[in-house]
């Protein structure tokens, strides 16, 4: 378990998407630091390890033995290692077959935008959006509520058949409504004519890095994105934040649409891989958690 | 959405484990207060609970009511399935559309009930549990509660551990699952029996009223000698000190676990429950009792391996 000095640390030298282990906790099991810098999740029979530290390599250098250590401490079925670029393995064991989830791509980055270099006047598209807001009775505002309806459900069904993400990112955007209603979040919402028309989650748990969670829109007319970025990054500046976590993208668009915001700092790609005794029922398709309890009655 | 006042009126009114809004919307949809109702809304599925807000309700115009704000839900929703759920036996097959056929219904179970303790009329029964109890307490076991709290790798891996064991309903597997995520929220207290530092089981307690806490569920190792004892005697002492009106046990879901809870001598018993799942023209719901999430976002393609007919424990799919 995270403790509430460790917690303090981790506000301290949060950088990315991928330090928010209260959410990611809500998938992988119960959290826990590594000498202050590696994040790590136990579930009761996998052990997650998350390699973008709070200190960059600090831990790296001892992989092979944290593993071991670990490994030892738990006993686990399977290993989950995710990590930015370049790929690491943790030395074979006998019995234990190697899977690779995922590779790094290029787009799939966690960017987090530098909020003073945003110039307002010089993103591209935004006099467009607000002309259009001109021309339309759209409204965006930020609420502090509890409840995701069924509007937000829509758009997130279709952003989901869109982007087609993995099976972790779809546990982790089904936690959403479980998140929106116990911890601190403003949804930021546009509307037109009452019509939910789009939305993003800012997430401020981590109380010097502010997240933006999960985001889903209308993509025609392609503004309602424009208009909540703006939005979210005027909320931030005046609320005193100096950085705004973007998370990572799916496609080369969004990554690049992202960019249009201002300076970044953008991590390296990240792959997953996954070791389990060969024995094991943990596959890649029900590795997470609750993907193994739902998969073990209703399996495909 | 449920308004503000509508949200003041559950605080105040509800009296049952089926009120408990914030659940049921994790796993059901977008909450609504119609009439006596709490109804929830996925896009796709309607769902409805037939435990009437006013308890004075539960008498036999019960039906009418239900009658009454079914259609007005139909119209409002368009649904393409519609699970109603409640304490009598509700066909809506004389209101709904012809378009509208039944898929699954779970019928009324007299071992399946909700119990609950009046907390200020109650007395500790004597006997072996309460014995038992002691017993484990004596020998070393100790209880923790905290509210709005992370579930550790142990209580993670007591509730695989029980999903291996049991064979639970799509629902109940669901409402299982979501453990992690609701006792995270600051009406959830869990209770965890320990044995130095091994946890021996829990119980989560939904507090969704200041007079009423339920029994959302619970999870022991196996082996672990006396722990529900332990733990029910401790939960009971606790709310017995706390302020709440009334300890809803929940429901009892089979024979034996009915006779566990009538030993603890529960001085209310609001009978058993049935549910119905009606599904518009060729609309299979592929797991009916499933959360939008569950069927759409994480098992898109799934299609229950369950057999289509047939009794399954509690329930059987047509």
């Amino acid at each position: 378990m995270i403790r509430e000095q460790q917690h303090e640390i981790i506000e301290r030298k949060a950088y990315a998407f991928d330090h928010h282990y209260l959410y990611y906790s809500l998938i992988s099991g119960e959290p826990f630091l590594y000498d202050e810098s590696l994040f790590y999740y136990y579930d009761g029979r996998k052990l997650s390890i998350h390699l973008i530290e709070l200190e960059p390599g600090k831990s790296r250098a001892k992989f092979q033995a944290i593993v071991q250590e670990l490994r030892s401490r738990f006993d686990p079925e399977a290993i989950i290692v995710w990590g930015p670029d370049p790929i690491v393995l943790p030395a074979a064991v006998p019995g234990w077959d190697v899977h690779i989830i995922a590779r790094s791509t290029p787009y799939g980055r966690d960017m987090t935008l530098m909020l003073e270099t945003v110039d307002p006047t010089r993103i591209p598209g935004m006099e467009e959006a607000r002309q259009y807001t001109r021309n339309n009775p759209v409204e965006v505002r930020a609420v502090k509520q509890k409840q995701i309806t069924v509007e937000h459900i829509r758009l997130l069904h279709r952003m989901i058949r869109r982007n087609k993400p993995g099976l972790f990112d779809r546990i982790f955007y089904s936690a959403e409504s479980a998140w929106t209603g116990f911890a601190d979040t403003t949804i930021f919402e546009a509307r037109m004519e009452n019509r939910l028309m789009g939305y993003i989650i800012l997430d401020e748990s981590l109380r010097t890095l502010p997240m933006m969670l999960i985001g889903c829109y209308e993509r025609k007319p392609p503004v309602f994105s424009d208009l909540l970025y703006d939005s979210i990054i005027r909320y931030c500046i005046d609320n005193g934040y100096d950085r705004l976590v973007f998370g990572h993208s799916y496609t080369k668009g969004l990554y690049d649409y992202k960019m249009k915001w201002g300076q970044f700092i953008v991590q390296p790609g990240v792959w997953e891989i996954m070791l389990s005794k060969s024995a094991s029922e943990i596959k890649p398709h029900n590795y997470p958690w609750l993907a193994r309890l739902l998969y073990a009655g209703m399996g495909e | 959405m449920l308004n503000p006042e509508q949200l003041k009126i559950l605080e105040n009114k509800a009296w049952i484990h089926d009120h408990d809004w914030e659940l049921f919307s994790l796993l059901a949809g977008e909450p609504h207060l119609i009439g006596d109702f709490l109804s929830y809304w996925d896009g796709t599925q309607l769902s409805v609970s037939a435990w009437p807000i006013e308890q004075s309700m539960l008498s036999d115009d019960l039906k009418d009511r239900v009658y009454e704000i079914v259609p007005e839900l139909l119209d409002h929703f368009h649904p393409l399935a519609i699970d109603i759920w409640g304490p009598h036996e509700i066909c809506l097959a004389p209101i709904l559309p012809k378009s509208f056929h039944l898929v699954s219904h779970q019928k009324l179970n007299p071992d399946n009930v909700n119990l609950q303790i009046r907390l200020h009329t109650y007395r500790l029964p004597k006997g072996t549990h309460l014995e038992n109890a002691r017993r484990a307490g004596r020998r070393g076991y100790v209880c923790t509660h905290q509210i709005g709290s992370q579930l550790t790798w142990q209580h993670l891996q007591l509730i695989e551990h029980f999903l291996c064991r049991e064979d639970l309903t799509d629902f109940d597997r669901v409402y299982t699952a979501i453990e992690p995520w609701i006792s995270r929220f600051s009406t959830t207290r869990i209770f965890s029996a320990y044995e130095s530092e091994n946890l021996l089981g829990f119980k989560s307690m939904r507090e969704i009223s200041p007079v009423l806490a339920v029994s959302k569920s619970s999870y022991y190792r196996k082996g672990a000698k006396h722990a529900s004892d332990f733990l029910n005697h401790q939960i009971i002492e606790y709310y017995l000190d706390s302020g709440f009106r009334i300890l809803d046990l929940g429901y009892s879901g089979h024979r034996k676990l009915l006779d566990y809870k009538l030993h603890w001598k529960p001085n209310i018993n609001n009978g058993p429950y049935e549910e119905r799942v009606y599904a518009f023209r060729s609309y299979q719901p592929n797991a009916p009792y499933s959360p939008w999430w569950a069927r759409d976002i994480i098992c898109p393609n799934l299609r229950t391996n369950r057999p289509k007919t047939g009794p399954q424990k509690g329930f059987f799919r047509l």
